[in-house]
């Protein structure tokens, strides 16, 4: 058997279909053939998956986190099966659309707080403190000012 | 008939449950899509491509949610199983992998690092044993597509598991020194 006929044989060797011979003859060839032998170790990390046609062995006690993960995972599987297509993809974008949403208000919230903290005050608090609020004038002096000016313009 | 679609099912996923539900998935389909099978075609073929579909949109929503696909490639066990493959002798790999779970589950995992189409192609034409023409007809696929899908799907798997076992026994190595 050469390199060529041993790698096109694999899947059968693996599925146990091989003849007696052309078995032993695969078995005689990857113990000589190192490339050829590696080559069927890389083919095996998948040939479970590929070439097995027995059903899967099922783990004896199932780790109860793996065990939960599926179930919810079949849940959500089951729950999504009842719903047409279009429903689906809107609600896995819905998320998405959230998250931007508060983003942006975010941003605004930000540029309102920064904008208000710009105004930059008029008096510090020492000076608020110590200097009295200024003494309101008597709007009946503002009166008597506007009717001399009125005088003064002739009126 | 639930054992082939159980059967085909179980070549995609590793998962019980899931592959229960696909099963179920598509005896519904199939039961209220009835109207649309022709009875000059098999029938087998009629329930494969409904059961493969089925299969198909499963692997193309993982896709969108790749929180459900990530393959945990550091489980102990899965570790455990490389270093058999990388150690002992190949009829007792044949042998040991029949009754060992870590080796669907490593191989599924490798399988998941494909493209949907790719997992697709490879699946139907490796372990179905399915001919480009029949794929093409099953998918609603050209044959060109198909043989550029089996092509790549080949050789990115090659790569992924040789990377693999690379890794491992570089690391055996290691340890010995």
């Amino acid at each position: 058997m050469n390199c060529f006929e041993a790698r096109n044989g694999f899947a059968a060797f693996w599925r146990k279909t091989l003849e007696p011979d052309a078995r032993a003859a695969m078995l005689i060839h990857l113990k000589e053939c190192a490339p050829c032998d590696r080559a069927f170790r890389v083919f095996s990390l998948t040939g479970a998956a590929l070439y097995s046609d027995a059903p899967l062995p099922e783990h004896e006690v199932p780790s109860a986190g793996r065990r939960e993960s599926s179930r919810a995972a079949g849940a959500s599987r089951r729950h999504e099966s009842v719903r047409s297509a279009g429903v689906s993809r809107h609600e896995n974008a819905r998320p998405a659309w959230r998250a931007l949403c508060a983003m942006a208000a975010m941003i605004v919230a930000a540029g309102f707080a920064a904008y208000l903290s710009m105004s930059v005050p008029r008096q510090t608090l020492d000076e608020a403190v110590s200097n009295p609020e200024p003494a309101i004038e008597s709007t009946s002096g503002l009166i008597g000012q506007e009717d001399l000016a009125l005088n003064d313009l002739g009126i | 008939m639930a054992a082939l679609r159980e059967r085909l099912c179980r070549r995609f996923f590793s998962d019980f449950e899931v592959v229960r539900d696909l099963a179920q998935e598509s005896f519904i389909k199939a039961f209220t899509g009835l109207k649309s099978y022709r009875r000059e075609e098999p029938f087998t073929a009629w329930l494969r491509a409904i059961v493969v579909n089925v299969c198909y949109d499963e692997l193309r929503k993982r896709r969108r949610r790749p929180e459900e696909s990530v393959a945990d490639f550091s489980a102990p066990a899965m570790n455990a199983w490389v270093d058999l493959v990388c150690t002992v002798t190949p009829e007792e790999i044949v042998g040991a992998a029949e009754t060992r779970r870590e080796a669907h589950d490593l191989a599924h995992s490798l399988l998941a690092t494909l493209k949907p189409e790719d997992r697709m192609v490879m699946i139907l034409r490796e372990s179905e044993e399915m001919s480009v023409a029949e794929i093409a007809e099953t998918m609603g696929w050209s044959e060109a597509k198909v043989k550029i899908r089996a092509f790549r799907a080949r050789q990115a798997m090659r790569k992924h598991a040789e990377r693999f076992l690379g890794l491992r026994t570089r690391r055996g190595l290691n340890e010995l020194l």
